[in-house]
């Protein structure tokens, strides 16, 4: 580990930003905890006399409508009336709340944006608050190469932002766990443990990505206001815009190839045309459905960050650090 | 450190396009010498182009065209060996505000790999133990310029480079910073030091460069410089002015008055503007021989090249 790179990092842990976003993701985390009571907690005895309530009210109404329906077959034999329908069994009139299975996979895949967007703010307050308190110049004494300084800022920021993620994820499964053990709810199945753990590592990877391009951005970009301009320019013009004034560049999109990452794949529709076979004169257009796979996903954007990156770097090494 | 000087420049230049593309000249072809070992004071008036010189020393900025030797290495391409061996306080202090002195330091010290030891000895030598675990943002300006030289000295540079160490200092931190730079100059260090307090430069300085307008006006040792402009001048106050001055003139003598007292330029001596007063029946009340200071050599230089 390099000295610079040893520097950045008590250089994060000692800011309260990143503490910040640390707390702030913990706020997520328990708020998906919080969303999970009402399916974990038990049913309320009123509940279940509800429930059988009205188990007991269908069941009656069922036998009058089979009462009924006997005397219409006795009538007409020929008919074809099935009068032997079963009321729903009891327990389905109950709810029960998802499972903790169901609960786990959806609070951990839920958990991708927010982690993103914390490490992408993290590392762009990061080094922006560098160039906002003119301290890189006496940094630049100290480490004069400028590449040195992008890497290890860099690599700091994208090392702190994984810790980061993992406490989050632990925190959700250490609530989700505690709450539906608490009410006495079966817990995850093996399957579901290896689904959480690929899910999770993608998350992660998507997290490091995220760290790299904010750096990235601050680097180019120098002020934190200019980074939030250009995100909102890109959020804008190519997440928003791009897929409908040009709906074949929805693959060039970071909501499209960052779901394809995260989902194993997804899909996106583009109406084609051509003519129709059974009438020459007429066109025929149709929704087809694209497939964008989840490598193909990750190439997009590991692209896409590197080009980010590269131009940080760029224009650190050639701009004037006045 | 040999006969190489600590800083070298050749036909430096530096401009700057301001918003609309028009270009601002910083520094213009300055050739800069700075021996190696003493303190050299790097005076100019401001917007002359220290401060761009000191940055592009540094590394900070590009020069457009020239050549830098910072103690022997090329600039930029040596810039790594050289700064190992500098420590420097470009303008303002900057600290992240945030953390405190110390720990500011400690982040300084960890990238330069010294050892934290050598944080506290250089925050008791600049006399900021007791606040070193004070958030920076709390420092007093003086406080702040404590904290940025003992930045300088973490790494015991054979150079140490000030951008006005002075500034919002009382008289007793003064006193300190002049003591301290010539300690560093008396260990054989290189101390070169931009200011505006002439006074307190000229007090510790041994050798100077002047620039104005990007450009080097003079250079040398400050004993040579003063004596250079040495020209004998000597304010007289007498009760018959006009009589004394219509005297001191026929000799041929520069005379002007300046509300109290003569001044007259272009005598050999003292005794040569008493002698031809008395010999005239007038006696002076006060003859004192003006010895130039940095200061009016320094007014002398820019106000010739403002013309």
């Amino acid at each position: 580990m390099t000295r610079a790179l040893r520097a950045e990092l008590r250089r994060i842990r000692l800011r309260t930003v990143t503490w910040l976003v640390l707390g702030l993701l913990l706020v997520v985390a328990v708020g998906f905890v919080v969303t999970a009571w009402d399916d974990a907690r038990p049913r309320t005895a009123a509940e279940v006399a509800a429930a059988h309530e009205a188990y007991e009210s269908d069941v009656r109404r069922m036998d009058e409508m089979m009462a009924t329906c006997r005397v219409m077959l006795a009538e007409s034999p020929d008919s074809g009336l099935d009068c032997d329908i079963e009321p729903a069994p009891e327990s389905s009139y109950l709810w029960t709340g998802r499972s903790f299975d169901e609960a786990l996979t959806e609070a951990t895949g839920g958990l991708a944006v927010p982690l993103a967007v914390a490490a992408l703010v993290a590392a762009v307050s990061f080094v922006t608050a560098e160039f906002g308190a003119r301290t890189i110049a006496p940094w630049l004494v100290v480490v004069p190469r400028r590449g040195r300084v992008v890497l290890s800022k860099t690599s700091a920021a994208a090392l702190v932002s994984v810790p980061g993620a993992l406490v989050t994820v632990l925190a959700t499964v250490a609530g989700l766990t505690a709450l539906y053990a608490g009410f006495g709810r079966p817990l995850a199945s093996g399957y579901v443990w290896t689904e959480v753990t690929g899910q999770v590592g993608r998350e992660i990877v998507l997290v490091v990505l995220a760290a790299v391009a904010g750096t990235g951005l601050a680097f180019a970009l120098r002020h934190a206001t200019a980074v939030l301009g250009v995100l909102v320019w890109w959020v804008v013009a190519i997440e928003v815009t791009l897929p409908v004034v040009l709906p074949r560049g929805t693959p060039l999109t970071v909501a499209t190839n960052a779901n394809a990452w995260l989902e194993g794949g997804t899909t996106y529709f583009l109406q084609e045309c051509g003519p129709d076979p059974e009438n020459a004169a007429l066109r025929l257009c149709q929704d087809v459905e694209h497939t964008v796979s989840a490598v193909q996903g990750l190439d997009v954007l590991v692209v896409l960050v590197v080009l980010v990156a590269l131009c940080g770097a760029l224009v650190f090494r050639q701009r004037d650090v006045v | 450190m040999g006969d190489e000087p600590a800083i070298w420049t050749r036909g430096l230049r530096k401009t700057y396009r301001s918003f609309t593309m028009r270009e601002v000249v910083a520094v213009e072809g300055l050739d800069l010498c700075v021996p190696a070992g003493g303190v050299h004071a790097f005076l100019g008036p401001n917007g002359a182009g220290k401060t761009t010189t000191i940055r592009m020393l540094l590394g900070l900025v590009s020069p457009d065209a020239g050549e830098i030797r910072l103690l022997g290495h090329p600039v930029p391409r040596g810039l790594d060996a050289a700064l190992a061996r500098v420590g420097a306080v470009v303008e303002q202090p900057t600290f992240y505000p945030h953390f405190s002195g110390r720990e500011n330091l400690m982040l300084l010290a960890v990238a330069a790999g010294v050892p934290a030891t050598r944080v506290d000895a250089v925050l008791d030598q600049v006399g900021l133990t007791e606040r070193g675990r004070q958030r920076f943002r709390k420092y007093s300006l003086g406080m702040r310029q404590r904290l940025a030289i003992a930045a300088t000295l973490l790494c015991d540079p054979d150079l140490v480079i000030l951008d006005e160490p002075t500034n919002g200092l009382d008289p007793a931190g003064i006193h300190d910073v002049r003591e301290l730079m010539r300690a560093l100059a008396d260990q054989g260090r290189t101390v070169l030091v931009s200011s505006h307090a002439l006074a307190e430069v000229e007090q510790v300085a041994d050798t100077v460069s002047i620039v104005v307008r990007g450009a080097l006006v003079a250079e040398g040792r400050v004993s040579d410089l003063l004596g250079e402009r040495s020209g004998t001048t000597v304010r007289v106050r007498v009760d018959e002015t006009d009589d004394a001055t219509a005297v001191l003139r026929r000799t041929g003598w520069t005379v002007r008055d300046d509300a109290t007292h003569l001044v007259v330029d272009g005598a050999p001596s003292a005794a040569d503007v008493n002698r031809s007063l008395a010999s005239s029946g007038i006696y002076a009340h006060e003859l004192t021989l003006v010895r130039p200071d940095l200061e009016s050599v320094f007014l002398d230089l820019t106000r010739e090249v403002a013309s």
